[in-house]
């Protein structure tokens, strides 16, 4: 991922000014690239689905592999039908669906939170376990960490468990957000707990990060902390997995996008694909995408 | 990994368990001050104003009180424990690290059983010193010689010993099976509310409750099947039993025991490796 050759396509403009730009200033732009207009007032048109899946590295075994991978549960229709999908290490990919679409079935079968019914997932050519867990680094969506934990407990914790956790890395975050460490997590507001969980999933040296929902219910500002510091502490041989439904703020640092809807793999392709292809932003994209399928 | 889970299950446990020891400590430690040092029966004599009986009251209430958390609320304090750490939010983290779900499960029913084993004997190690300290004033409040009163005490227990000693070869396996069962028996009732949470997480809302309801009828299936199994007792009591038969009895109920812990445990690791149903 050439990170800094996303970002130089929008040049001079502040990460969080480019999602909500105001329509009026973009007079000339076609309408694929008006992320924020009303549904309502454009007329949908079928656009093809782009299938450019990941070619495998021959030199090592995949990063991520799904081989028609379902998962069931007790009543209903099946999570996750037949699903495959191969990702390689170094991309920032966003896996992109409606609700009920089974993104975090997905997730929680790769931390082996779940249990496949049919078919099987690979990291790094193993199923989800002891090794996997040592090299996949998850930020679940919800607060997850013990409320009466203070943040230097915490990140003792983290460097206890985890061989990559760099313990000076998240010192270094911490005191850049001027975070005590020695408040505990409950006295912290909703912002500076995400901020907190952030930090100490990005201070690992890991293979693949799952960050579910990151920027979720939190304020424009935190999101684009929250992104700096995905780029920040990324690194150029890792992967990192992000679900969201905020596609247009996290769009920019994409290089591959994953659409999954009703458990099945809908697209995969590179996010410059679509403005190559279409002229329009991975957003715009999605919507005429998902009114179609 | 395993001693650094330990490490931390501990730290994160042993504080309120510690604190509530203490406090029973202490309070069997101003209870036998009172009784020894202090010349409470004429203070209770001369009070008029009430407020001796009334302290006196109060201090009894709270031991009580003290003592009944630590033999009910210290369980439920790690059942509640394992529901929170492995089956809420917070099992987003537990599940996610590099070690085993047996060593999650193993390492919250070690310090489980440890507390599990500490409780009753500060407690009734308390007790027994309370009880001590009352009887040393005991006889001489009833006119009893206390050398005799000791040397009496000390005989009761020299009989129990020869009759033990006597008759104690034939009763060998009874006494390992019943040792044994000791033993293993703090390690089944831990397996036995771990069960109870595991079924109960599965539902989709009310997961507590639904642990504490299945407790309560996994409770009564096996008193329902303890009694049935007891009933050779029971019959065998009634007719003077031989060694044999008690020897039969205890090892089997040992295997029993035995059978239920491997079973309850086993099905603890399903529950944490395929089972975990985390919101």
């Amino acid at each position: 991922m050439d990170v800094n050759q996303q970002m130089g396509q929008m040049p001079n403009m502040p990460m969080g000014q480019m999602p909500n730009m105001p329509m009026g200033q973009m007079p000339n732009m076609p309408m694929g690239q008006m992320p924020n207009m009303p549904m309502g007032q454009m007329p949908h048109r079928q656009l093809p689905l782009l299938n450019e899946p990941m070619l495998p590295n021959q030199a090592e075994v995949s990063l991520l592999e799904c081989k028609d991978l379902t998962k069931c549960y007790v009543s209903g229709r099946p999570a996750l039908d037949h699903f495959n999908l191969n990702i390689e290490a170094g991309h920032i990919v966003g896996l992109l669906g409606p609700n009920g679409s089974g993104k975090t079935t997905l997730i929680k079968l790769l931390n082996g939170l779940l249990t496949p019914t049919g078919g099987e997932i690979l990291i790094r050519g193993q199923k989800p376990g002891i090794a996997s867990r040592a090299i996949v680094s998850y930020l679940p969506e919800r607060t997850y960490l013990e409320a009466e934990s203070t943040v230097e407990k915490l990140v003792g914790f983290f460097a206890d468990f985890y061989a990559d956790f760099d313990r000076e890395r998240a010192n270094a975050m911490l005191t850049a957000l001027a975070i005590d460490p020695k408040s505990q997590l409950k006295s912290l507001s909703k912002g500076t707990k995400e901020k907190v969980q952030l930090i100490l999933v990005m201070a690992r040296q890991a293979q693949l990060y799952v960050l579910d929902e990151p920027i979720a219910g939190v304020d424009p500002a935190a999101r684009d902390f929250i992104i700096r510091t995905i780029l920040a502490n990324y690194n150029p041989n890792a992967t990192i997995l992000i679900c969201t439904h905020l596609i247009t703020d996290i769009e920019q640092i994409l290089d591959d996008f994953v659409f999954i809807k009703n458990g099945r793999l809908v697209a995969q392709a590179p996010v410059s694909r679509v403005r190559e292809n279409f002229g329009i932003t991975l957003d715009r994209y999605f919507r005429e995408v998902f009114a179609y399928v | 990994m395993f001693s650094k889970l330990f490490k931390y299950e501990w730290k994160k446990t042993y504080l309120p368990c510690t604190l509530i020891c203490l406090l029973f400590v202490v309070l069997t430690g101003i209870g036998c001050f009172s009784v020894l040092v202090g010349n409470y029966e004429k203070l209770l004599a001369e009070d008029k104003t009430g407020l001796a009986s009334i302290f006196m009251t109060l201090y009894f209430m709270a031991y009580f009180f003290v003592g009944m958390t630590m033999m009910v609320v210290i369980p439920y304090f790690f059942f509640y424990r394992y529901y929170k750490n492995l089956y809420t939010d917070q099992g987003y983290l537990m599940h996610t690290l590099p070690v085993s779900k047996k060593s999650l499960l193993w390492t919250k029913l070690l310090v489980a059983v440890i507390w599990q084993v500490i409780t009753p004997i500060v407690l009734f190690g308390c007790m027994i010193l309370f009880v001590m300290c009352a009887t040393m004033e005991l006889p001489e409040m009833l006119g009893i010689d206390w050398g005799e009163f000791s040397r009496e005490f000390g005989e009761a227990f020299g009989e129990i010993g020869i009759t033990l000693s006597e008759s104690g070869v034939k009763y060998i396996p009874a006494i390992i099976a019943g040792i044994l069962s000791f033993l293993i028996m703090p390690f089944q009732r831990y397996l036995f509310f771990y069960v109870a949470i595991g079924i109960g997480q599965l539902f989709k809302k009310y997961k507590l409750v639904m642990s504490f309801i299945i407790l309560y009828l996994m409770n009564l299936a096996m008193n329902f099947i303890g009694r049935i199994l007891s009933l050779p007792l029971i019959i065998a009591g009634n007719r003077e039993p031989e060694a044999l038969t008690i020897n039969i009895i205890f090892v089997v109920g040992f295997l029993l025991l035995a059978g239920l812990t491997v079973g309850e445990y086993f099905l603890n690791v399903y529950f944490l490796e395929k089972k975990v149903n985390l919101e």
